[in-house]
């Protein structure tokens, strides 16, 4: 069931209205509404991983409980251990197997040797990597002594399976959401408009934009041989609009989603494309998954303690696991590889924490110097964007090599340009949206209030009228297969 | 909220009441009255066949029914789409049946298993209702495409009110050389992934008899570009004698394919605009000509 279906669109006000008219009576009621409909939700995928999901959520579960009863460290860190290994075993499986198995079959042919592992051709259980790291934080954070155990089943399952987070994320912390679950939740209407706003904004964005764009990517990036430099630029400037509006879009309806559920879900984009080096980017990025990397990998590895190499060797492996985590493919560890060689110089110039605060903030235009930092920066991750796309590393090359020829400087042209003359002319609009409101937590949030009324339902009319006008059938989220 | 919302609902129904032939491929299709009269088969008789210059010669009104090859090749779901849209009240209607191998031959696994038949989850076997103004069910589950084609309507093609399909399309040799070579590519990886249809072909029969019942049917075999013509020949070298036992039971089947090469294609495969106009009057006067001789048939009869 997607986000951007016709049956999310029935479900949701279905368990809306057993969750605040059915169950408002207590928390416990409240929970079991919300457990039994992210397994439906849930189910809607494929059931069969449904078992999946509760036997990992049971498994941490019980090794949660069995580590803050252990008395003795070496009992604690048994139950750590266990619960480490079983889940990064299911998800070792289940999305690694193959891509070992065959890199160790090509591996063992340069040397002459052959191997037949076999490959299992598993499916990919949708959102175990987001609901596997639920699960990992958790127990961490109870083995560090940062939380108390849940000891209810049902709070515990609505930690990981909440709907709105199950399959693409935020990777939520038991330390943000539990204390939410375990609260009976009063409804605040201001809260639930809130949340309407931000799934409408987070509507336009994956249905007007990212779908569209992902039309010309999938077009050039399949035939890059066909087309000229200057094409293959403006496909890879579709594509960065295309993940953007995509994830942050998805994560701007899961969030609104939750709202409409009393629930506040961990931020999960702040406007990364108007950064000003790639540090500030990877603060802006996929927030929930970068502060995950920080806080059980980077930092437990020493983080900016030691010596200058060993900071860089930190940094080096958090942006390799980060892109392996995106898939099994040597084209996302050269994507993470490719940014921790952007983030190389910031790191021993220790100017990597140069840009905190909010770009031009108060005031409507950013300088010349921001403006070319911004644009340089996403020329960057623009550049980065070609090895994540790509089928392989060999394909990514193949279109880099495009990009640098002679008809760099031609007019782009692919079938159907002159539609995507009106995409682009919609990125504009969301860039210049997303600009105005980059202070806020999304980008419609200020803007809207600050209109008088009649204003403002315009602007959710044209909106709402530009999603049914430009929406196609609904296509998948590009996170959901990580 | 409540009166945002229901502003919206109206609006979205406000837009979709102004689909017509530029907003998407098909929907007329399923707009217009039943008919006493069709033209049916695959994309290249919906492109090729122009029903108002048929009309003229033979004073009828037929109605183009055709598809595409993934919706509307012969089987149980074309079959069921063409009784839904035929009108039963007269039996001197005239059937023009275009045949070619791609409607005969199947891609899946088992090409004889109906199940799984590709049209069977498409509009063509699943409209219920095929002639209802405007039709809300095809345009919330099948309209290809995005709605701001219904405001903004995109020159590229028209489906007209009598079934044909107008394709604007650039005809510069650099263009269709273009078009025709994609074209040909994804036909040459149809031709090893295509078998022949048992089924399909008893469906054709099927067709053939039921529309005899409300008057003459004519099978007809369209022309393509020389270079299709070697593919479909590779693929089915028998394909007129598959198309003996329905022809038999037809008014008569013309092979219009000898004649290849004194035809455009906009890409290798459908006729061009002024061809198509060349092909439908040659259709036409042939079917003339036919019924001459059958209604002379039946006097001495």
């Amino acid at each position: 069931m997607l986000f951007n279906s016709v049956s999310f669109a029935i479900f949701l006000p279905i368990v809306f209205f057993l969750y605040w008219f059915i169950a408002k009576r207590g928390v416990r009621l409240q929970n079991i509404v919300l457990l039994i409909s992210s397994y439906f939700f849930y189910a809607c995928w494929d059931w069969r991983f449904l078992f999946l999901l509760i036997a990992s959520t049971s498994l941490d579960y019980y090794t949660g409980i069995k580590i803050a009863d252990a008395s003795l460290k070496e009992n604690k860190k048994f139950w750590l251990w266990l619960s480490i290994t079983i889940n990064l075993g299911f998800l070792g499986i289940f999305k690694y197997y193959d891509f070992f198995a065959s890199s160790f079959i090509d591996a063992l042919s340069t040397v002459g040797l052959k191997a037949d592992l076999g490959s299992i051709n598993l499916i990919l259980p949708v959102g175990i990597s987001f609901y596997t790291f639920h699960g990992l934080s958790y127990v961490i954070d109870l083995y560090k002594d940062k939380i108390k155990p849940e000891r209810d089943i049902i709070n515990y399952s609505v930690f990981v399976s909440f709907f709105p987070l199950l399959v693409a994320g935020p990777i939520e912390r038991a330390t943000h959401l539990l204390p939410q679950i375990i609260k009976k939740r009063e409804f605040d209407y201001s809260q639930a408009i809130d949340g309407l706003k931000q799934i409408l904004w987070g509507l336009f964005k994956k249905i007007v934009i990212a779908d569209h764009c992902a039309t010309y990517v999938n077009l050039i990036f399949k035939d890059a041989s066909d087309y000229s430099g200057s094409t293959l630029v403006l496909g890879a400037l579709f594509f960065s609009f295309q993940i953007y509006c995509d994830f942050s879009g998805y994560s701007d309806i899961a969030l609104g989603t939750a709202r409409l559920f009393g629930i506040e879900l961990l931020r999960n984009f702040a406007f990364p494309y108007f950064s000003r080096d790639i540090a500030e980017f990877w603060r802006r990025w996929h927030i929930s998954l970068s502060s995950w990397f920080r806080d059980y990998l980077y930092i437990p590895l020493g983080g900016s303690h030691g010596g200058k190499w060993i900071r860089v060797r930190n940094m080096f492996v958090i942006f390799l696991v980060s892109g392996f985590w995106h898939g099994a493919n040597w084209t996302f560890i050269a994507w993470g590889a490719l940014h921790a060689l952007y983030f190389m110089p910031l790191l021993l110039m220790n100017k990597n924490r140069n840009h905190i605060a909010i770009v031009a903030k108060g005031k409507y235009f950013p300088t010349l110097k921001e403006l070319f930092s911004m644009l340089f920066t996403f020329g960057l991750t623009v550049f980065a964007w070609i090895f994540f796309r790509a089928e392989d590393l060999a394909h990514a090359i193949r279109y880099i090599a495009g990009i640098f020829s002679f008809d760099l400087f031609l007019q782009p042209y692919f079938l159907g340009i002159k539609e995507a003359a009106i995409t682009i002319l919609f990125i504009v609009l969301m860039v210049i949206i997303e600009w105005m409101g980059r202070e806020q937590e999304y980008a419609i949030k200020a803007i809207t209030s600050r209109w008088q009324k009649p204003f403002q339902w315009c602007f959710f009319y044209v909106i709402v009228m530009l999603i049914f006008l430009f929406g196609s059938k609904s296509q998948e989220f590009i996170y959901f297969q990580f | 909220m409540s009166l945002f919302g229901t502003l919206c609902v109206i609006s979205f129904f406000i837009v979709l009441m102004g689909a017509d032939g530029y907003s998407d491929p098909y929907y007329l299709r399923f707009t217009s009255p039943k008919q006493s009269s069709f033209i049916i088969g695959t994309s290249k008789a919906a492109q090729g066949l122009n029903p108002s210059v048929i009309n003229k010669i033979l004073h009828k009104n037929i109605y183009n029914y055709s598809f595409d090859r993934s919706k509307s090749p012969f089987g149980p779901a074309y079959l069921e789409s063409i009784k839904r849209k035929l009108s039963k009240e007269k039996k001197d209607g005239v059937f023009i049946v275009t045949v070619d191998c791609w409607s005969i031959y199947c891609r899946d696994k088992d090409p004889n298993d109906i199940s799984n038949f590709g049209e069977n989850n498409s509009c063509v076997g699943e409209m219920e209702n095929v002639n209802q103004n405007p039709n809300f069910q095809y345009l919330t589950q099948y309209m290809s495409g995005n709605y701001y084609r219904i405001i903004f309507k995109p020159s590229t093609a028209q489906l007209h009110e009598n079934g044909w399909l107008e394709v604007l399309l650039d005809m510069d040799s650099k263009s269709v050389a273009r078009r025709t070579e994609s074209t040909l590519v994804e036909y040459k990886d149809l031709l090893s992934l295509s078998r022949f249809s048992q089924v399909r072909l008893d469906y054709l029969v099927e067709t053939v008899d039921y529309l005899k019942q409300y008057g003459h049917v004519y099978l007809v075999r369209l022309p393509v570009s020389p270079k299709l013509m070697e593919i479909e020949n590779q693929l089915s070298p028998n394909f007129n004698k598959f198309m003996q036992l329905p022809a038999g039971k037809s008014s008569g089947f013309l092979d219009l394919t000898s004649k290849n090469k004194r035809f455009r294609y906009t890409d290798g495969v459908h006729l061009s605009k002024r061809s198509g106009k060349l092909v439908s009057e040659e259709i036409a006067r042939w079917i003339k000509n036919r019924e001459r001789v059958v209604d002379t048939t039946h006097h001495k009869q």
